[in-house]
């Protein structure tokens, strides 16, 4: 058993010496672009990688997108060690922490790698632009339309997202700017539900519970706010109280045409990393020096509720068709 | 005249017998402290919260307990369940509701009978193994549902994760007959037997007989069966399955076997400890969020709390030694004395 097996791990190991490179994109001199997301389990990351490869196949380049497997910025840091060693020419990067992610960034420019920002700010290191439509702004947006849709007075409950993760502080921040000028809002509860609908739910559930006049539930995310949505179902509360989320999946979608959720944001993950990729590229291969912070797609963030969401729908289809990216929405 | 046990001792004695008496008593304290103390909880649409919120906890601890009782452990619950309901969504939504739960479950067997071989026969250490099998499920869903989630079930199978029966929720209805089964399976059945023969002390069980592979090999494959089960459940609920959905499930798990009386040595515990402990810490995450307590203080609690519990029995056990050799050494005393 032990000699069977002693030779089987000498074949797996030699096999991916072997035939692993093949799997890779091979030896080519192409200029090779990469772009490092927090993770690719979540739909929002996804698109960011169709996006930056949309840019990458519009100018012939070769194009990496890479997420630690671990959600946490250590891995990001790794990964840009890898890539500098691998003689990458330009790295996006949408840090999973906005300090953190400085000591990597540190690192390319050691190396003469220049970096782009995308998504979630870095508070250091140099580099070359900031590309993408931050959280803050995006909570900003919805906050003013909760507040517009409460008419200027309610009782809000606000899904947190991973405490400690950059995107839930920075939605937290952007939320609390809009709200404590509102002297008719107040925040009943902030309380984390980690992004995971499940856990949302239950929240839910709970504070349904607790408290017995709440207006709004404000989710930093579509998944949690769908979490809240079953949760108001069970309780026979559905269509009672506004709900909104972030980010303008598919299923958030779907749900607001059923007018079960109220609206959510969209900050056009596709957009966001087709042009930072676009900038590197022509960076590199142009010498054009981009604005220190690059305006995506109209520069805002849109809301996307029950009136205006089969044009959104149609939008996004037909943004993925012009960008070249074939999956499907 | 021989003593007749009094009512008290014969309850203590059966408590005793199905394994409950430390589980129930942690049970009850939270049970009835929560009641005493915060107004919201006894509101019947709160008890319902919580019991089905223990119920789908319980669902999901079933593997990890099956296994602890094997002395190891099952790490990968949570991905094996994500794993199989990814898979049985897709043929759900295709219209198959029937075919989609099956393949669910059996996807969910499956996974954990790879596991199970590979700690039987190959010694692989059950923790490495169920980590690695974490990974490789985590890995598959992924590639599976490429991080979007999977939704729009129709009604008849969402009533198994929404449903009532009367006033009961449908999660808390299955899994008490899923409860009752396995303790009749656990308790009289060859393979229930084998689990607690082998956890408890594995070359024994070797030479007296049972087939000790095959208990592990089984006992694993049980643990997909439920975790598979599990996710069908939660996505019924949810009314959407996503692939990293079981996050978590692993950590809730052990804190409901151990707060059930589940012994880390293998061997000690019981299916019912389980239910109970599921319950406390479904209470405890339902009081948390009443009392408005800051989740990362959530967390916090929930340590505390599993170690007190523990510690507890630790001190009970020794303490029960102590008392016994004092009585041995009083008994002897007087022997010699007389």
């Amino acid at each position: 058993m032990k000699k069977v097996l002693s030779v089987l791990l000498v074949l797996v190991v030699f096999l991916t010496f072997t035939v692993g490179p093949m799997f890779a994109a091979g030896q080519d001199d192409r200029l090779h672009v990469a772009l490092i997301v927090k993770n690719l389990t979540n739909p929002f990351f996804v698109y960011m990688k169709w996006g930056g490869e949309a840019a990458a196949n519009k100018y012939g380049v070769r194009y990496t997108c890479l997420a630690p497997e671990v959600e946490e910025v250590e891995g990001q840091i790794r990964i840009m060690e890898d890539l500098i060693q691998q003689g990458v020419d330009a790295i996006v990067v949408v840090p999973i922490d906005s300090t953190g992610i400085v000591a990597g960034i540190e690192r390319a420019n050691d190396a003469g790698v220049p970096i782009f920002v995308s998504n979630t700010r870095a508070l250091g290191g140099d580099f070359v632009a900031f590309a993408g439509i931050d959280h803050k702004t995006m909570a900003e947006t919805m906050g003013k339309y909760v507040v517009e849709k409460l008419g200027g007075s309610g009782n809000v409950i606000e899904l947190e997202g991973v405490p400690g993760a950059q995107s839930s502080i920075d939605r937290g921040i952007g939320f609390a700017n809009i709200f404590s000028k509102e002297p008719g809002i107040k925040v009943l509860a902030r309380v984390p539900a980690n992004y995971n609908k499940a856990k949302a739910m239950q929240v839910t559930e709970d504070l349904l519970v607790r408290f017995s006049d709440i207006d709004a539930i404000v989710a930093y995310n579509d998944s949690m706010a769908l979490g809240a949505v079953e949760a108001l179902r069970g309780a026979r509360k559905l269509g009672q109280i506004i709900v909104t989320g972030t980010d303008a999946n598919k299923d958030a979608l779907d749900s607001i045409r059923a007018g079960e959720l109220t609206a959510t944001v969209d900050s056009n993950p596709v957009a966001q990393a087709f042009v930072p990729v676009e900038a590197a590229i022509r960076y590199l291969m142009y010498n054009e020096v981009p604005k220190k912070e690059i305006i995506v797609g109209e520069g805002v963030p849109k809301i996307v509720d029950k009136d205006n969401v089969d044009e959104f729908e149609a939008s996004v289809v037909q943004m993925l068709k012009e960008y070249g990216v074939k999956a499907k929405f | 005249m021989p003593d007749r046990p009094s009512i008290l001792e014969r309850s203590k004695k059966i408590l005793h017998q199905i394994g409950m008496n430390q589980a129930l008593f942690t049970f009850l304290l939270f049970f009835f402290g929560s009641l005493l103390f915060i107004d919201q909880f006894a509101i019947s649409t709160n008890l319902i919260n919580v019991f089905r919120q223990g119920a789908l906890i319980f669902s999901f601890s079933i593997g990890m307990t099956i296994t602890m009782l094997l002395s190891g452990l099952d790490l990968s619950i949570g991905a094996v369940g994500s794993l199989s309901s990814v898979v049985a969504a897709t043929l759900i939504i295709s219209g198959n509701v029937f075919l989609g739960v099956l393949v669910g479950l059996i996807v969910g067997a499956l996974l954990g009978l790879l596991s199970g071989i590979a700690i039987a026969r190959f010694s692989v250490p059950s923790f490495i193994m169920t980590f690695s099998m974490m990974k490789i499920a985590n890995g598959l869903s992924l590639e599976f549902t490429q991080g979007q989630s999977i939704y729009g079930f129709d009604n008849s199978f969402r009533f198994i994760g929404i449903g009532y029966v009367g006033p009961i929720p449908m999660p808390l209805f299955i899994n008490f007959i899923v409860l009752l089964i396995l303790v009749f399976v656990l308790k009289y059945t060859v393979f229930g037997r084998s689990v607690y023969a082998v956890g408890s002390n594995k070359n024994a069980a070797k030479f007296s007989g049972i087939s000790y592979h095959f208990t592990i090999m089984m006992g694993y494959m049980v643990s997909g069966l439920f975790s598979a089960f599990a996710g069908l459940l939660l996505i019924a609920r949810l009314g959407s399955a996503e692939s990293i959905m079981g996050e978590g499930w692993s950590r809730q798990a052990i804190a409901a076997s151990v707060l059930g009386g589940v012994s880390f040595a293998g061997g000690k515990g019981s299916i019912i400890g389980t239910a109970f402990g599921a319950m406390c810490v479904a209470i405890l995450y339902n009081i948390l969020n009443l009392l408005g307590v800051d989740s990362l203080w959530q967390e916090f609690f929930l340590g505390l709390i599993i170690l007190l519990a523990v510690s507890l029995d630790c001190i009970k056990t020794i303490w029960m030694k102590k008392r016994d050799t004092i009585r041995q050494l009083r008994k002897i005393s007087e022997e010699v004395v007389a």
